[in-house]
């Protein structure tokens, strides 16, 4: 998006890279918002939690999203585009707590490698959430 | 749950312009493939092949306009 409104002339690096873009590959990208209705359970408490703003930005029912999707589809052109998606359910957020301690066991926090680590020590417990460290 | 469902992952584009590719996992597993023969890490790099060789062509010709 960034690239294609960079003017050529003031970010030349930039706008060369919409056209050296020859395709997409998507991985279950949240075009239209995702369900953060767990996330949003786990801030609950805090209401001047700094991550609600993003959340409302990524939600399903984001205007923001709606804008952008349909600016993003204008500027595709002759881009290949791939759309990987997924068809299973995904495990729902929740604390776990052990002695104590505060652990968040999440499948969807899949961009944090600490998280990775407890989630795949999870599901190598046959899919039972369990409490782990 | 299904965290981003079919409707939101989709561009809802024509065929022609966006392939649509189901797999067979839920939103955390979708970008971690098991091994070389997982269906989407096949797909995946037979579509990086495709772009690999077709794309010079393309972004040269964008280039020389």
């Amino acid at each position: 998006m960034k690239a294609v409104q960079a003017n050529e002339d003031d970010h030349p690096t930039v706008a060369s890279l919409y056209k050296a873009t020859y395709g997409i590959l998507f991985f279950a990208t949240p075009h239209k918002g995702l369900l953060v209705a767990d996330m949003r359970k786990m801030l609950a408490s805090q209401q001047d939690h700094p991550r609600h703003a993003l959340l409302e930005e990524i939600d399903r029912t984001s205007n923001l999203l709606t804008y952008q999707l349909a600016d993003f589809k204008n500027l595709i052109r002759d881009r290949k585009i791939v759309s990987f998606f997924e068809t299973q359910q995904t495990r729902q957020l929740e604390w776990v707590r052990r002695s104590g301690t505060r652990l968040t066991s999440s499948s969807l926090a899949n961009s944090v490698g600490f998280f990775n680590f407890i989630f795949r020590t999870l599901k190598a417990k046959n899919g039972v959430v369990q409490e782990t460290m | 749950m299904t965290a981003v469902d079919k409707d939101s992952a989709l561009l809802q584009l024509p065929d022609t312009m966006e392939e649509k590719i189901p797999l067979h996992a839920d939103h955390s597993q979708i970008v971690k493939f098991d091994n070389r023969n997982a269906p989407g890490y096949r797909s995946a790099l037979d579509k990086l092949r495709q772009f690999v060789q077709d794309a010079p062509a393309v972004v040269g010709a964008r280039f020389c306009r």
